[in-house]
């Protein structure tokens, strides 16, 4: 039985009907049509799904969608500003943070959090918080690195 | 494709096991010449020339070994490789940023683990450890650019694969050295490490 | 995925009291019910209650005896909050290792105590700072200890109308330390292989009070009272390894892809001898950075 919500993701309601067992990663790509958190794991293991729930992480894809009605959702389209990347997303450009691009937007969601929390962090303190975002091409060394030249202002 | 098609470039088993000569693939040159192969029943073998143009590879690794628990942190690795001309630093660099830490995986905590019956003990990530951010530690990375025959378009040879095959070697030298003892089964967990440990 | 029928969100405790008395579970955030569900590990209920607008259940506060942690208050927010650091440092070492970042984020206290899991890093501290619960349904309110809240893997001794409310910490004597040390393979997204908790209160240089607990070495979280009975002395580091020693053989550890009983039980008194030496340190007013498990591994 699917019942009437409004989920505002990036500042734009969007009006949707769920049924309630829907995950709010599976309502944004599936129904909002918004498909750049992925699903990895499907069970809070690897953060592919991370987007913001109010500003702090969550693993989308074990979160009940209805639940984040009269919340601000906010995914990885959310952070550029129309064609004009943030600064974090230039950064793991130049910094060779991004190869596949899987773990990327959800690595983007969580390092955005991270900054709003600490906004100079040590590169353990990166290391930490990005521990719920797997990454198999990286190594993390390039995606470390683009998030300390952003929280030192060394990026652009 | 009628059901009648007849693929020429294929050959059945039975024939090339009856067939006079080798057959070799072909890459982007002549194929140089291939020493004989003395292993019997060798069906065919694909000599590419890439093949003569190995990546030669050193990784070195600095690690902290918890000697009560087992727990191995490694600290730093160090990995220089000869793969040639490098066309895209940034690009190479990454390939060894990823592979050293899917070998510090393969040494210390990643492995299936199977059951009885062949069914998989570990399907979730949490059990099935790869290495997060947090346990990734610093790594250094130089290249020496041979100019090697028969390596591929401008010089360049292969960086994909090389940068995951010694860093658990390398690990497993460094546990050895700590321990005194060696662990001879990955991953390296610490249990294992412990065990060997314990004499 | 699911058959869950029904599905309100609660603004109150009585709303959400009201639900759960028709028979719907509560759900806040969801990182063990609607994890579990997505590993197949039991579908989600039939009837769901969201309880995570409930205001009055997210207030960490307190008075001169007791913090006051609602039970919606999350791991984040406990690892961060300058009191628990300060006075139930252990409850901040445990809360600050609880899955990643955004396990933390959106995880609450009341879930993870429902939860029950015998591995859970909170349990330990909890019990051994000796904390109550207050259930409540419509029919009234008890309290009761941590410890007897917990009955077995997965188990409390709460009615399925029952909703925890709060979790009181009462406050430490001054010249108390605390740490709670977990083994742990990966520094994050873990869980605890074995788990040790010490409060300790130091007057005079004497061991004045003395709690231990295990965790994710008995199918409950528990204290062990001949590791505090031995640890209720001079504090040296024959007492200590003695005590360490007495949490080892109170634990029944199994083996399991994790870890083998063998290990486990070796380890038990490692973590147990760490949790102690580091809660002596905190008692003596050294500084142990939180979490201490990040301390010689």
């Amino acid at each position: 039985m699917k019942i009437p919500a409004t989920l505002t993701v990036n500042g734009v309601p969007y009006p949707v009907e769920l049924e309630p067992g829907t995950s709010l990663l599976a309502a944004v790509r599936d129904v909002v049509g918004l498909t750049g958190a992925k699903e990895g794991c499907d069970d809070s293991e690897c953060g592919a799904c991370m987007m913001l729930l109010d500003g702090r992480p969550v693993n989308s894809c074990s979160y009940l969608a209805l639940q984040a009605e009269g919340s601000e959702v906010t995914t990885v389209e959310g952070l550029a500003d129309g064609d004009q990347l943030s600064p974090l997303q230039t950064a793991f450009l130049e910094h060779g943070g991004v190869q596949c691009g899987f773990c990327t937007p959800g690595m983007l969601i969580s390092a955005t959090a991270l900054l709003a929390d600490c906004p100079a962090p040590s590169a353990d303190e990166v290391g930490i918080a990005l521990s719920g975002n797997l990454c198999r091409c990286t190594g993390y060394a390039g995606i470390v690195k683009a998030v300390l030249a952003v929280s030192r202002g060394t990026a652009d | 494709m009628s059901a009648t098609a007849q693929f020429v470039t294929a050959t059945t088993v039975e024939e090339a096991l009856a067939a006079e000569e080798t057959f070799h693939g072909k890459g982007a040159g002549p194929v140089p010449e291939s020493p004989p192969a003395p292993a019997e029943g060798c069906v065919g073998r694909l000599g590419l020339e890439s093949f003569h143009a190995p990546q030669l590879i050193a990784h070195a690794a600095h690690v902290r070994v918890d000697r009560e628990t087992g727990v191995v942190r490694v600290l730093r690795v160090a990995a220089v490789h000869d793969c040639g001309r490098i066309l895209n630093r940034v690009g190479a660099d990454g390939q060894v940023y990823g592979g050293v830490v899917m070998g510090i995986g393969q040494a210390l905590s990643e492995g299936t683990q199977l059951d009885g019956l062949g069914r998989q003990r570990n399907p979730h990530l949490l059990d099935y450890k790869l290495v997060t951010a947090s346990d990734a530690p610093e790594i250094a990375i130089d290249w020496v650019e041979t100019d090697t025959p028969n390596a591929g378009p401008k010089g360049s040879k292969g960086v994909g694969e090389p940068p995951c095959v010694p860093t658990a070697g390398a690990i497993a030298n460094a546990i050895a050295k700590v321990v005194g003892n060696r662990v001879r089964q990955l991953p390296m967990t610490p249990e294992r490490v412990w065990e060997a440990q314990q004499g | 995925m699911s058959a869950t029928a029904q599905f309100a969100t609660a603004s109150t405790v009585e709303e959400a009291l009201a639900a759960l008395a028709a028979g719907a579970r509560p759900v806040a955030g969801g990182t063990d019910l609607v994890v579990g569900a997505r590993q197949g590990k039991a579908p989600l209920p039939d009837a769901l209650v969201a309880i995570h607008r409930v205001s009055e259940l997210h207030a960490i506060d307190g008075d001169a005896d007791a913090l006051h942690l609602g039970a919606l208050v999350t791991h984040a927010e406990i690892a961060a909050h300058p009191d628990v650091r300060a006075r139930f440092t252990a409850l901040a070492d445990a809360s600050a290792i609880v899955g990643s970042h955004a396990t933390r984020a959106q995880g609450t206290i009341g879930g993870n105590l429902m939860n029950a899991s015998p591995a859970m890093e909170a349990g330990g501290p909890l019990i051994c700072l000796g904390a109550t619960v207050t259930l409540r349904s419509t029919g009234g309110t008890r309290d009761m200890t941590v410890e007897e809240l917990l009955t077995g893997p997965g188990a409390t001794v709460a009615s399925n109308d029952e909703l925890l409310i709060a979790v009181d910490l009462p406050h430490p004597a001054p010249g108390t330390g605390s740490a709670y040390v977990r083994l742990e393979y990966r520094r994050q997204m873990e869980i605890a292989v074995v788990g040790a908790t010490a409060v300790v209160t130091l007057a005079d240089g004497e061991v004045s009070q003395a709690r231990v607990g295990i965790t994710a070495l008995a199918p409950t979280i528990r204290r062990v009272p001949a590791a505090e009975e031995v640890l209720t002395s001079a504090p040296d580091e024959a007492s200590v390894e003695a005590a360490a020693r007495a949490a080892a053989a109170a634990s029944v550890p199994i083996s399991d892809l994790r870890a083998s009983e063998r290990y486990r039980r070796a380890m038990a008194e490692v973590i147990a001898r760490r949790a102690i030496e580091i809660a002596l340190v905190r008692a003596r007013g050294g500084d142990v950075p939180i979490p201490a498990s990040a301390v010689g591994q």
